[in-house]
């Protein structure tokens, strides 16, 4: 057993120290990942099946009544709203990659979401096979979701942008102001981060959209980070923060886009 | 005595998908601690070995998918397992009582460690918001359920071998 410890000890600082994955980590990771994904898409399908009989009183009375009169139009109905929300999704990360035409994306499912609630992270099922490197940049179609902290073969972790060790250079669209920012713990629960060094003239409101200023290139510029939905003044008295709701819903996210081929690179801070 | 080999295991798999991959019971991102539940159970009712190598593989899985140095949940769930089997063997009765006390030590224990590894990985932290946000929701989610997953395992292990442990030590010393 001691001989385990010191062996799991070694690993876990080098691991601090050097940061990314380590052999028994990697080694873990190739066994666990097929797992993951295959009880993933069970659960899925459990959960579906339980939501169809929850809603099966009223979807069959409603489908009796429209079915004599216009059920092949409902047919095309909910055919074009699913293709004409998938569409919208489409278009909005169209509008990304025609804002970074150079940049390549990569799609990953969700195949399992730290719970403990001292770190916002997930993993996804693609690793450096697929191109991804440690640091690469988290996408949706809604905004900003974070960077991969440490990749395996065939799969990666991700932190998101709810972290308190993840500062991020934002800028406020409406008034071009400048500023940071910050996660923390109390907000992350809430899905929120707080935006910090905002310029003591500036008139923000609520409302107000925040995205990625890439003034250091650390994050690609214009991504959306989300929304101011508080304002509050600093103890000093001096300056002033907001409380930014994320664009990103982090409870329902299924998917992400992991951007593969940016030279520049997170910094930890 | 070989139920135990399966039933473990299967509940270490559907406790995994429970608390990171599915999810079904959650507050705010926090979700019961079901693996830590699923080792003081052990600690209790099986034997030293049993319930370190339990605590190896569970603390290695929990590190995997929401740790931050990889291979701390596995040191503290192996030693949580084994030093609780060592007490179960020579002082506690096997009971739901002795589960829940010994849950809530074990968490405490637990909690105190990954403040301790926030602290030195991500930097400083307001306790007051640790405990408030994170700490007390998800102890309030999982103690709740040791008593069934000790119900559940006493139900399909049968006798606990942690007796046949302090018996084989007791013929030793006579």
């Amino acid at each position: 057993m001691l001989v385990i410890v010191l062996f799991l000890f070694g690993f876990m600082i080098n691991m601090i120290a050097d940061g990314g994955s380590t052999p028994p980590k990697t080694l873990v990771g190739l066994v666990i990942t097929p797992v993951q994904t295959f009880f993933k898409n069970i659960s899925d399908g459990v959960e579906n099946f339980f939501n169809t009989f929850s809603e099966y009183d009223s979807l069959k009375e409603e489908n009796e009544k429209l079915r004599l009169q216009v059920k092949d139009l409902e047919d095309k109905l909910n055919a074009s709203s699913v293709y004409a929300i998938e569409n919208q999704k489409l278009k909005e990360l169209l509008g990304i990659k025609e804002m970074h035409p150079d940049y390549e994306y990569v799609y990953a499912d969700i195949v399992s979401i730290s719970t403990g609630g001292f770190v916002s992270k997930f993993q996804i099922n693609k690793g450096s096979t697929s191109g991804i490197e440690k640091k690469d940049i988290v996408i949706t179609s809604e905004g900003l979701v974070g960077y991969v902290s440490s990749v395996s073969p065939y799969c990666a972790d991700v932190t998101t942008i709810l972290n308190t060790n993840v500062s991020i250079g934002a800028k406020i669209t409406r008034t071009g102001d400048m500023a940071m920012t910050e996660g923390s713990l109390e907000q992350m629960v809430e899905g929120n981060l707080t935006l910090v060094y905002i310029p003591k003239n500036s008139n923000i409101t609520r409302g107000d959209a925040v995205y990625t200023s890439g003034l250091n290139g650390t994050y690609p510029a214009d991504i959306r980070i989300g929304k101011i939905i508080d304002i509050e003044i600093e103890d000093n008295g001096l300056s002033q923060y907001a409380v930014v709701a994320a664009a990103v819903d982090f409870s329902e996210l299924k998917s992400v886009y992991v951007i593969t081929n940016r030279s520049d690179e997170v910094e930890d801070d | 005595m070989t139920k135990r080999y399966f039933v473990y295991p299967i509940f270490l798999i559907i406790f995994y998908i429970l608390q990171y991959v599915s999810v079904p019971i959650s507050y705010n991102g926090v979700a019961p601690d079901f693996i830590l539940i699923l080792l003081v159970v052990a600690g209790i009712r099986e034997s030293e070995k049993f319930a370190a190598i339990l605590g190896l593989i569970g603390g290695l899985l929990a590190d995997y998918t929401a740790g931050v140095a990889f291979g701390l949940r596995g040191i503290i769930f192996m030693l949580i397992g084994y030093f609780l089997a060592v007490l179960a063997s020579e002082a506690l009765s096997p009971n739901i009582l002795s589960a829940t006390v010994s849950g809530i030590a074990a968490y405490i224990l637990t909690r105190l460690i990954y403040w301790g590894e926030y602290l030195v990985v991500m930097g400083g932290f307001s306790a007051k918001e640790m405990f408030l946000s994170v700490t007390l929701p998800e102890i309030i989610l999982t103690l709740p359920f040791v008593p069934l997953v000790y119900f559940l395992v006493a139900l399909l292990t049968g006798k606990r071998s942690s007796d046949d442990s302090r018996a084989r030590r007791i013929r030793r010393n006579v």
